[in-house]
Parts: C-alpha cells; structure tokens; sequence
C-alpha cells in the first residue's frame, strides 16, 4: 500500500508541494511561537534595582477586602493609601530606615512620566552624583544628567504646584526611572505618603513587627516594587497575546488549507481511487492509503517546520523588542518542548484535515472507475452538512447573542476572531449550496462555458472558491470589524480635549477657561470605583470624577443631577435610578451612594461618574474643552496649547494602541501568505485535472486564445464567488456590530470598511487565481508531466 | 465455518460459478429513471466462455458490473462460486474480487502512475502477499509483452495496454474473468490478439460484454439482452449466425 501511497506522491507532487508548504509555515510559526511564549513565561528574574541596597522594603497593603457571599475578596487598590505612621513608628524601632515616597514631577522642557523623591531613598537605587553634590536646601533639586546644568534654575511641578528650583547636582543615568530628589524635608511637604520604608533589621524581626499590617518585601522578592517590574509584566502577557493569537490564527488557516487541499485532492482522484478499488482494494487500504499520504506529508511539512521555527523564533523576539512589543532585554531560549508540540500540532493537523477525505475516498465504489463524466451527485454529503449547520448555528449565536445579551462583548477581540473564524467555517461548508445560484447571476458575465463548469461541479468550485473566501474574509471581518470599534471611538471623543501625565493645576485650568472660543472646560480626573457584584465579587469600574457628567446618552435619570452624595452609571452596572448603592473608592474608603442615573455603556464602557470630591489623590489628566458656538475648533486647539505647555498636549481622539494594530496586521499577513498557497494549490491542481476538457475545448474548433479566455473567465467565476462570500461574512458581522454599538451608544453609526487593505487583499486573491489558472496550462503542464 | 459452507454449496450445486436470480437495478430517479436489469435469471456454467450481447443500452455493461460485484443491484441475488455478493460488506467483496474474480476493460484502467510490472503486481500487493518477480514476468511473457515491464501506461499502445490488464487480471488466477468490450479501444490485430487469449483459457468462466459479432463468435455461448432482460441465447455461435439473430432482434423496436 505504501508502494502507493509513495507512487502518487511522486506523480502528483506539484499538488502536494502548497500542502507541504502550508504545514511548513504553520508548523514553523507554531514552534516559534511556543518559543517565545517560553521567553515570556520563563523570563529570566530581573534583580531589584529601586531598592537594591536595602535589605528589607516595607510598602503599603493596598488592598480592598470585602466579605461577600463566596468568603472574603481581595483586590489590589487603584489608588494606594501610603503607609500609616504607627507602621513606620514600628519599623523604626527596629533600626535606621530611610523613608521613601515617589510622587510625580514634572521638569520643564524634561520627559514625561518623571517622579519626584527624596534625596536619602537615591542610594537605595545605586545613584551616583556625576556632577554638583547632594541637594541641602529646600529649593535645591538633583535632576538627571543631560538637561540644565549644575547651578541652573529648572520649574518643577507636582500635582499641586509649581515651584523654581537651583540644580545642585546631576544623577548618572539609570534604567528603572527618571526622578528629581528634593531634599527629604522638600520631599515630605510636597508629598505627605510614606511609599516605602527600607530598613536594615533582619526581615524576620521587621515581619514580626509590621505583622498584617504592611507588606515586607526582601530578596528577590524586592523586584515587584520596581517602577518598570509591572510594565515588563504587561509588556510580556501583550506579546503573548500578539504571538498566541498569531498561532492560533496560522493553526486555523492551517487545518482549513490542508482539509481543503486533502478533500479536493480525494476528489478529482475519484476515479484513481475506484480504479485501485477495481484492482481488489479494501475500503479500508483505500482510506489507509490516503490517510498514509497525509501522515506523510505531514511528517515532511512538519520536520521542515521545526528546522524553521528557531530561527523564525529569534526574528520574532527581535521584532517584539524592536516595536516596543517587549522589554529590550527580552531575548528566546532553546527550549526543546514547542519543537515537540508544533511537531505533533503539524501532524495531527494533516491527520484531521486528512481524515475526512479519507473516510471519504473508501467510500467510493469501484464502478465509478467506468463511468466516463465526473459529474458530481449531491452537492452536500450528510457529514458536511451536519458540521455547516453546526457551524453555521455556532456562527449565528456568536453574532446574536451580543445583540441582545452584552453587546460590549461585541467589542472583544476574544469575541470577533472566533466569531470571524467560525463564520467562515460555516460558510465555506455550506458553500456547494449557494454555488448555483451564485454561479448563474456570476455566469451572465463571464459566459456559458464558465458558467457550465462551475455548475455541473458545485463542490469543485466551492473547494477553489473556499482559499479567496478565507483570506478576504479574514480581512475583510477584522479589519471593518476594528476600524468601525476605532471610528466609534473617534465620535464618542469628538470634542477637543487636553491629556495631562502630570495633571493640570487649578492655575492650568484657569488658563484653560480663559482661551478665546472656549464656552465650557469640563475637568476630568480617572479614577475607581469598587462594588460588589450579585454578593459573589468584587469588580473594580472605570470610574470618572468630574464637574459635570459630560454628554453620553443616557438610559434613566437625570445626570445634572450629580452632587457629593450621588453616582451616575452605565447600564453594566445594572442599577436603577433612586437605588442606595455601597461602593469603594479608588483608596478603598466606603462609600453609599443615590443612582441619579443610568447612562448607555459607550464603546469602550463609560463606568460610573462621581463629582471631583471623591477623586481621591488622581490628577487631573483629561480636560474636556467645549468650543463656544462658531468658534474655529483649530484656533481654540492653538490657544489651548499654548495655555498647557510643558504641562499636556491637546488630544483630539482616541487611536488603536499601535501594539494591537501592529499584531493584527502581522497575524492578518500570516493568514494571507498561508492562503495564497493554498489559492495556488487548488487552482493548479484543478487545472491539471481538467487539463483533458480544455484539449477538447480545442478539438472542438476553440482557438488557443479562447481556450485561455475561457479559463480565465472561470478563474474569474471562481475567485468572485469567493469574494461574494467573503463580502457576505463581512457584511453579516458587519450587521451584529453595528446593531451592539447602537445599543452601546444610542446612535447609529457608520459600519466602517478600510477599503485600501481589504480591496487590495481581494486584488491580490483574483490575481493569484487568474495567474495560477493560467500559469498550469495544458501545454506546460504537459512538458512538465513527461520530464517527470 | 464460512468457508465450510462455501465448500458445500459448491458441491452441492451444480457447476454454474456464476448465478443471477431476479437481479433488478435503476438508475436515476424520478423522470429520469432508467431500468438497466429488469428482473434478470441467468446462469454462467463453469468453465464456459459466454458472450453478452445487446443493442446501447440493454444493460450489459450494468450486468457485468452486478455480476462481478463491482455495483450492487437493488434486488434479487448473485452468486459466485455460491457465495451471495449483495448480502457481503464493500471489505468482504472487495477480498472476493480480488481472489476469486478477474477483469478486463474496454478503457484498459490501469493505473497511471504504476509501471506495467506494478500494475500487474497491484492485486497480489492489495492482497498482502508479496508478488514474486517471476510470477509477474511470467504474466507479461504470456501476453508478449517481454521488456517493457518498466514502462507506464502512457507508454504503451493501446493493445499492449490492454494485454497488461489482461495479465493482471490473470495474475492472481481467479476462477471467473468478466470482460467488458475488451477489444472495443483496439485495432482488429490487436483485437483478435486479445480474444485468442481468451479463448485458450480453458478451464476459466469467462463472460465478455461485448457489441461485435466477430468477438461473440469466439464464445461458446452468446446471451443477447434487450431491454435490460435476456431474450435469446446461441450455443455455438459464428459471426454470420451472430448478425443475422441480432438483426432479428433489433428489427422489431425500430
């Protein structure tokens, strides 16, 4: 039987190269991505460094615990509450500590995000003076080295005030952060809170002391309190999303090229296989036949695969660092288990995507052999139809069921890649169905012959048709499905608006107020709110503290309505105007609060609105600025400029976090490449089973010219169905979306498609079919067939 | 136990290898529907060569293809070698096929990308056993096809290709050989090649489909089938005796 199996692979080798490739590429990615998912998880433990000479470091708890029906909840606080006096008192008992607190600081001209700390928590991190010395009056600051110099006056503000200071020393530059120092006694007046109390006693005896009180860190263990620990954190768990979904994405188009290719290779052998069938084979060495081709090209595919993915894995780390996906020091191991799993991933992948088509093929009666036409019966055996409508159902409920349950699900990558996918499953399932009819209204353009071709083979031209469906759908669902979230998002913050890292002071807003054209400046500071869901959680919201409840639409109540004793929210929250509600702050002070109303989600969830009281220590970093009717919106943003330099920038509207667009637009290029092989597969496989229908197309008096016209006009049938089904999938998404970002919004908005990629993408699928449809011409092939 | 049983029917029967009873079968349904075999009985005795004759149409392919196992009719029974083709599973068939019953066919249906020699060697290999190289040369030697072993059926004409089917058909020496149009894709040379071939089997049932009187004459017996129902049988036919029945029976329907 191998005899066979390898007999067929040597003749028909043109048809399985795309399938090797296909599994090459999808195994490779795979195994690079288990490698650098192993980087991310494995990371090597960074040492402390904020705290690197202090043996022991005491910080605050921070956390809001709360009984609820499932025991007590824990959740980290938003906003941390400093560390209660009695607690330092105790630790320093035990010895000398140095008090630290890190609050933030804005230099003039400097960079964003800097921090401001006392000059004694500077040794604890491993400064060093690289010029000046130490700051000893309470108007002399050390800034980083590389801005003023030694003996120049710089403008430091911090959340309440801006102050001049003398430059007595400049600090070497270090990884983790970049501060001013005040003197400790400066330091203590601007920021109260104790952050971090480092102490020299033995952890066991600090312990002891601080009890439940405090955190005591030491060790490693210090490391969590580095400034860039949590960033490097979320920067790994990003680029395992970015690289997960990436694999799951190739492992889908992966599974879906090979089942393709194996299905549509059984097919046009239907009467090689009832041949072997004639010849005395068993059903079942038909199927095992088929099914060793499959282990054996997986085997192929999957090896190559793994000698690939190495170094596809470096590249890709390299990458991730390079677009700011990772921390620069991130860098892949050799671990030897991803080249394990891809392995095994690539060989059950052509074993699942074989397995169908093997079933499938010992199913054929031996005389087919003799009957001459391979005019097809049903266009649909019971098995694809059971798993298209399973699919096809699958598909519905995922569009539904955010339509009327939780439409900012909608919104989830979570939720539309596996929607997108399952979509056209089910599509490219049931697509012998829609084949005819599609196929007459395409057909009146491109003529009778190809017309008649794609009709009498309905499962034929849904198999080539099914590649074109896959890459522009993919395309075309998540790229409208992210630009139309984008544009929603753009119109909820359409007014003009001044971001702020630092926050704006009152003096700030004042000038703010004060900008010709300006009617109204709204001063928005983000913070949270805890509160307890159905007795069993506690979910942290979004929460904004503001003058006014800016213009969102709203469900019940009445927002103007908001004062000290009251909460505005949006219907996630599933409160109803006049309840009493118990919430948390963002410090995890209690709070109860009267629903004056409840307002629609919005696209990114719009959370609760409390007034400016219950901020707690937030800045205000969000100013909304309303333009006075018949104002130019572009002078108002110059004059508003100009009243927050050096303290914010004018922000109009809300983009794509270029890491999630990034991603996207590698995983969707991935997907193309991959689908594109497969394009060319069918199309060239088709064309040389058919080769013998268009030999008769010229004994029927065609010339050559026809003959190439005809083709084309079929690749062109073919590859518009795939489109109209994809157009279709897009559409159908397109239709849920918009129907949960009216509900989110209240309004109807545009369904955005970014017609350049995904008109491209579309161009390069028809191009593709129409060049490998005629690329395997008859004579060409032929040439090619006698070498072998 | 099986095969126990087998023994004793064929003992016990008399010497037909191959029985049709009440075999029916259609094509198509509705409108279209086409009776291929209307309630067909008949009997191939062992070691006979019979010709099935009949106008396009009448069935006789559709016959063939019942008798041998390769379609299933929709009622009534065939035996070979007193074992019931239409109550076997496609797995049980396929084995009886293999050992028990040979074919060869107007469009040859070789294997594409299999050399002559693998060609030949296919049913002993689908078989399990593994096929000796001499068996194989000596199946090709006896239908003169001596050197080109190594060559595919695209390199071979048409007489040769269908002197490899004959050789595989024969390789596993099976019992009964159905034959359908084997001389229809060749010329009359390479044509009467192939039936004498045939007939100096001696000791195999043969049945041959086939619509040329000169082929039916080198059969012992010619059934001629209208209509998907045998109406007439010739023992001993000659070409002359051939044509002038079938003329008889074509007249009337025109």
């Amino acid at each position: 039987m191998l005899t066979v199996a390898l007999s067929t692979l040597r003749s028909r080798w043109t048809t399985f190269v795309t399938t090797v490739l296909t599994l090459t590429l999808g195994v490779a990615l795979i195994a690079a991505a288990g490698v650098v998912i192993a980087g991310t998880v494995t990371a090597p433990d960074r040492p402390p460094r904020r705290y690197a000479t202090a043996p022991v470091v005491v910080t605050p708890l921070d956390e809001l615990r709360v009984r609820t029906a499932n025991g007590v909840r824990v959740l980290p606080l938003a906003e941390s509450r400093g560390l209660p006096s009695e607690v330092v008192t105790r630790v320093a008992e035990l010895g000398p500590v140095v008090i630290d607190r890190v609050f933030p600081a804005g230099l003039a001209g400097g960079d964003s995000g800097m921090v401001g700390r006392p000059w004694a928590a500077a040794r604890l991190g491993k400064y060093r003076l690289v010029a000046g010395r130490e700051p000893r009056r309470t108007t002399e600051v050390v800034v980083p080295d590389g801005g003023a110099a030694v003996g120049a006056t710089v403008t430091v503000s911090t959340a309440d005030e801006t102050r001049r200071y003398t430059v007595a020393g400049l600090t070497g530059p270090v990884r983790f952060e970049r501060a001013v120092f005040f003197t400790d006694a400066e330091a203590a007046r601007l920021s109260p809170r104790v952050d971090a109390v480092a102490s020299r006693a033995a952890p066991a005896s600090v312990r002891a002391s601080v009890g439940d009180d405090a955190l005591v860190s030491a060790g490693s263990r210090r490391r969590a309190l580095d400034p860039d620990h949590r960033a490097d954190t979320e920067a790994l768990v990003a680029a395992n999303a970015v690289v997960g979904t990436a694999a799951g994405v190739s492992g889908f188009v992966a599974v879906f090229v090979i089942a393709s290719t194996f299905a549509y290779a059984v097919a046009t052998r239907r009467r090689e296989l009832a041949l072997l069938r004639t010849s005395g084979a068993t059903p079942g060495q038909v199927r095992r036949s088929v099914m060793a081709e499959g282990l054996l090209l997986g085997v192929i595919g999957s090896a190559a695969g793994c000698a690939l993915g190495g170094p596809l894995a470096r590249r890709a780390a390299t990458w991730l660092v390079g677009n700011g996906l990772a921390p620069p020091w991130f860098t892949v191991a050799h671990p030897r288990w991803p080249f394990v799993v891809a392995f095994g991933a690539g060989v059950l992948t052509a074993l699942l995507g074989v397995v169908a088509a093997a079933h499938r093929a010992g199913r054929i009666r031996p005389v087919e052999a003799l009957r001459e036409t391979a005019v097809e019966a049903a266009p649909l055996t019971p098995g694809r139809w059971l798993f298209g409508l399973a699919t096809a159902a699958g598909a519905v409920f995922m569009l539904v069921e955010p339509v009327v349950a939780a439409p900012a699900e909608a919104l989830g990558r979570k939720h539309y890649l596996p929607a997108t996918m399952l979509l056209l499953v089910a599509i490219a399932l049931l697509a012998p169905l829609v084949v005819p009819p599609l196929a007459r209204l395409l057909g009146t353009v491109t003529g009778l012959l190809a017309r008649q071709a794609a009709l009498t083979a309905s499962r034929r031209t849904a198999a080539m048709a099914v590649p074109v469906l896959l890459t522009a759908g993919l395309t075309g669902c998540v790229l409208t499905t992210t630009a139309t979230i984008d544009a929603a998002k753009a119109a909820e913050n359409g007014g003009l608006a001044v971001s702020s890292d630092l926050g704006l002071g009152p003096d700030a807003v004042a000038r703010l107020r004060a900008v010709p054209g300006v009617q109204s400046v709204n001063v928005v500071r983000p913070t949270a709110i805890y509160a307890v869901d159905d007795d069993a959680a506690v979910v942290r919201h979004t929460a904004r503290a503001v003058d006014r409840v800016p213009g969102v639409p709203v469900l019940a109540g009445d927002p103007s309505a908001l004062d000290d004793g009251s909460i505005v929210v949006d219907a996630e929250f599933g409160w109803t105007v006049g309840e009493r509600v118990q919430v948390w702050l963002a410090d995890g002070s209690p709070r109860s609060f009267r629903v004056v109303a409840v307002v629609r989600e919005g696209v990114g969830g719009n959370g609760a609105f409390v007034t400016g009281r219950h901020a707690g220590k937030a800045v205000v970093s969000w100013v909304e600025v309303d333009l006075a009717p018949g104002a130019s919106r572009a002078e108002v943003a110059r004059g508003v400029e100009v009243a927050v330099r050096g303290r914010g920038e004018v922000a109009t509207t809300e983009t794509s976090p270029p890491a999630r667009t990034l991603g996207l637009q590698v995983i969707l290029g991935l997907a193309t490449v991959l689908a594109v092989l497969s394009i060319i597969g069918t199309t060239v496989m088709a064309a040389r089973d058919r080769r013998g229908e268009s030999e008769l197309l010229g004994l029927a008096g065609a010339t050559p010219l026809q003959v190439v016209r005809a083709k084309a006009a079929e690749a062109l049938l073919v590859s518009g169905l795939g489109l109209v089904l994809a157009a279709a999938a897009t559409a159908l998404l397109g239709a849920s979306l918009w129907v949960c970002l009216w509900r989110l919004t209240g309004q109807p908005l545009p369904v955005v498609v970014p017609w350049a990629p995904v008109g491209s993408v579309a161009a390069v699928c028809v191009g593709v079919t129409l060049v490998s449809a005629l690329g395997a011409s008859p004579a060409r092939r032929r040439a090619l067939g006698r070498r072998a | 136990m099986r095969a126990g049983r087998g023994w004793a029917v064929l003992i016990g029967m008399d010497d037909q290898a191959v029985r049709l009873r009440a075999v029916t079968k259609t094509y198509g349904r509705r409108s279209a529907r086409v009776t291929a075999l209307d309630d067909v009985d008949l009997d191939f005795p062992a070691g006979t060569f019979t010709a099935v004759m009949g106008p396009s149409g009448s069935g006789k392919s559709t016959l063939l293809q019942c008798a041998a196992g390769l379609d299933r009719p929709d009622r009534g029974s065939v035996l070979v070698a007193g074992a019931d083709l239409t109550r076997m599973s496609e797995t049980r068939l396929a084995r009886l096929r293999r050992d028990r019953i040979g074919f060869v066919f107007q469009s040859f249906n070789l294997l594409p990308t299999l050399t002559a020699e693998q060609n030949v060697g296919l049913p002993l290999r689908l078989a399990g056993r593994h096929p000796g190289r001499a068996a194989i040369r000596t199946a090709l030697a006896q239908v003169g096809l001596t050197g080109r072993e190594r060559h595919r059926p695209g390199e071979l004409s048409g007489g040769q290709q269908q002197r490899v089917a004959i050789a595989r058909a024969l390789v596993s020496a099976p019992p009964v050989l159905f034959a359908d149009e084997p001389t229809g894709a060749l010329d009359s040379t390479s044509g009467r090649g192939v039936l004498e071939m045939l007939r100096a089997m001696s000791g195999r049932t043969i049945v041959m489909v086939t619509h040329d009187p000169v082929a039916a004459a080198y059969a012992d017996r010619v059934v001629f089938l209208v209509d998907g129902r045998p109406v007439d049988e010739l023992d001993r036919p000659t070409s002359a005796s051939v044509v002038e029945r079938m003329t008889r029976l074509v007249e009337p329907a025109c």
